[in-house]
């Protein structure tokens, strides 16, 4: 039988309704629809497809042969993002004052999600100046081998070398001609300036070329790898890192060794976003792990075009906004979004944001609606929505606070580490080297505390060489900073149900 | 507003952490003691028919002296500072306190179901338990015989 309509919508229940329920909607629609007494626009339609759902949903056969087919068009799956807010209070005080809440917003799939390794549209970039000569540029092309060898018959893949101007050193095509590949990738050579632009402006054409039209969808993503600093350009590089975020292709971006620009890869990240912000990588030994981590997280990749946007109520602003997994890195929201780029299967995005809440009085306030959207290759090309609300209670005679969740406060300890950081590398910057100098120390007994003593030691060698020379080394600046990001929410084993009385 | 007890910077309520100093900001407000689940009652009720029950703590400082008081339920160690309310059950000002890094608020040795522990309440220069540091807020079983470190301060531990 050829089925097209919803019928549990036309009668108005819930897919798993009784027998009862569906004799007692369809009497009631009969009525109200009944051509001869209807007074209601389009009547003897609305009537006809009472009628033809009712007859279906009856027959418990002809309703399993029904329900079967509603499956396989997917329309009673649950939904494939799972959206959580957890805020640190339920119930707040009525304060004359503005009072701080804290929001973890984790973005997570699904167990119904299928496990399907999805198309990928892949651009690498490679920097192939002659500061990568020797074993930078042999691992580079090593890596980039590998990820050729990994490559399926639907996928794309596509290699841009450049130095002071860019070459396609393999043109994307779906389903790669391996052989060639190999050798094209072989033959890049070590010479030239560093200009970033030319390299991203090919690579992102090269990539946006096969961006729609794969059937079943795909994961369109850009690796550039960079170990040097470019010069003039870097207006255009976030000029091309905003046009890719509007397109939704993510740019990861990776500097080698300790001579490249921090800030403009992040920003280049996260403009295109990626917002966990550019990854380090400190010898040339590790690009391939490196290069195998992010075609593993491509692999498992089910989502992609992710943007979190947040409604806030009329008292409420926002203080700041962090991402807080898979790493830690500052999130810009602009016109209430965020580019959250891809999802993986199994390693959810967490969102922490820190509210300031106005005066409200007793009883319950709605402060903010939180909505995420995504593409979802696996359930369909419409794009996926989740929404949810934050309403909490206020009161005016609360004589004691509940306990703040335990995850909240590990990723705030955690957070304000992150911070401390941002603010030294800020004050070292303006030339306040004493107080950077402190707040070094500060961080790297913090830092202990948490038992991360490799950074820790990393802080206090940091803050040493800061003291005596008033400057840090360009290494171990990146160690702190990307050290930092990399803080890992304490594993669950730790038991505590509260946070302890001080 | 709360302010952070050691930088005294001041924050909206709520706030978690100081960004100065990174330091966990305990809120204004009392916190109510949670009513006990039924485990920890029975718990009690066994450490308190428990014949062990009288347990003397016995803190030798290096190069300094012996403090010794009974262990009941919890010892908070660290220095009084009665400009802030801050009264710890063993004073360690008078040992030196302040030359060796002891915070006000420093560790705490406490008694549970016939087991002893030590925590370390996020002291600026951390505690230390035969040599190995303590993550904070964690109880960490305490042996008698145990070499216990608060900042520079070695204390040995007995328990009679």
């Amino acid at each position: 039988m050829e089925f097209k309509h919803d019928y549990y919508a036309i009668l108005g229940i819930p897919p798993h309704a009784s027998e009862q329920a569906i004799k007692q909607a369809y009497r009631q629609l009969a009525r109200r629809f009944h051509p001869d007494t209807s007074g209601e626009d389009q009547a003897v339609e609305r009537f006809r497809e009472v009628q033809e759902a009712y007859e279906v949903l009856i027959d418990p056969q002809q309703r399993e042969v029904y329900d079967h087919w509603r499956r396989q068009q997917g329309w009673d799956r649950p939904p494939p993002l799972i959206l959580r807010l957890t805020p640190s209070q339920q119930i707040l005080p009525c304060l004359g004052e503005p009072q701080l809440l804290y929001l973890l917003i984790e973005l997570s799939a699904s167990e119904q999600v299928e496990s399907r390794r999805l198309p990928l549209n892949l651009g690498l970039i490679l920097d192939h100046s002659t500061s990568m000569k020797g074993a930078r540029l042999q691992q580079a092309k090593e890596a980039a081998q590998y990820i050729l060898e990994q490559m399926g018959p639907e996928d794309v893949l596509s290699l841009v070398a450049f130095s002071d101007h860019a070459s396609l050193i393999l043109p994307g095509r779906r389903g790669v001609d391996k052989a060639a590949a190999r050798s094209a990738i072989n033959s890049i050579r070590a010479s030239g300036g560093t200009e970033i632009l030319q390299g991203l402006k090919l690579g992102l054409e090269e990539v946006e070329r096969w961006h729609t039209g794969a059937p079943g969808g795909q994961i369109s993503h850009l690796i550039l790898l960079t170990d040097g600093q470019t010069y003039g350009d870097e207006a255009g590089c976030l000029e091309l890192a905003r046009y890719a975020g509007q397109k939704h292709i993510p740019i990861t971006t990776m500097g080698i060794g300790s001579d490249w620009n921090e800030k403009l890869l992040d920003q280049v990240a996260t403009l295109s976003g990626s917002p966990g912000g550019s990854f380090y990588i400190d010898s040339s030994a590790r690009i391939a792990q490196v290069f195998h981590e992010r075609l593993q997280a491509l692999g498992s990749t089910f989502a992609h075009s992710v943007s979190l946007s947040v409604h806030l109520g009329e008292r409420v602003s926002l203080k700041e906004a962090f991402l807080v997994s898979p790493q830690i890195n500052q999130l810009q929201f602009t016109d209430d979004r965020v580019l959250l780029g891809l999802l993986e299967r199994h390693r959810p995005q967490a969102v922490m944001l820190e509210l300031l809440i106005g005066s409200y009085g007793p009883g319950s306030h709605r402060l903010l609606q939180v909505a995420v959207e995504a593409q979802v290759p696996t359930v369909g090309s419409q794009p996926v929505r989740a929404r949810q609300e934050l309403t909490l209670t206020f009161s005016s005679d609360l004589d004691r606070r509940e306990s703040v969740p335990i995850d909240i406060v590990t990723a705030m300890g955690k957070l304000v580490i992150f911070k401390m950081q941002e603010r030294a590398m800020a004050e070292i910057e303006v030339g306040q080297i004493e107080a950077a100098v402190d707040r070094l120390k500060t961080m790297a007994t913090r830092l202990l505390n948490l038992g991360e003593t490799e950074l820790a030691r990393a802080a206090l060698l940091e803050a040493g060489r800061l003291a005596h020379t008033g400057t840090l080394s360009s290494e171990g600046r990146k160690k702190i900073q990307y050290g930092t990001r990399g803080l890992s929410i304490l594993p669950k084993e730790v038991h505590r149900d509260q946070v302890p009385l001080l | 507003m709360i302010k952070c007890p050691f930088c005294n910077h001041v924050y909206p309520e709520g706030t978690l952490f100081c960004e100065e100093c990174g330091s966990y900001l305990a809120p204004s407000r009392a916190q109510a003691t949670d009513p006990l689940t039924d485990q920890m009652t029975t718990e009690a009720e066994r450490s308190r028919t428990d014949k062990s029950g009288f347990l003397t703590l016995v803190l030798s400082i290096e190069d300094g002296g012996t403090i010794e008081l009974p262990l009941s339920k919890e010892v908070v160690l660290g220095r009084l500072d009665a400009s802030r309310a801050i009264f710890p059950d063993v004073d360690l000002t008078a040992e030196g306190g302040i030359e060796k890094g002891i915070s006000r608020r420093h560790a705490r040795i406490s008694r549970r179901a016939g087991q002893v522990f030590i925590e370390d309440l996020n002291s600026l220069n951390g505690t230390f338990l035969n040599a190995i540091r303590l993550v904070p807020e964690l109880p960490y079983p305490l042996k008698d015989g145990d070499r216990v470190q608060l900042g520079k301060m070695i204390l040995s531990v007995h328990l009679k």
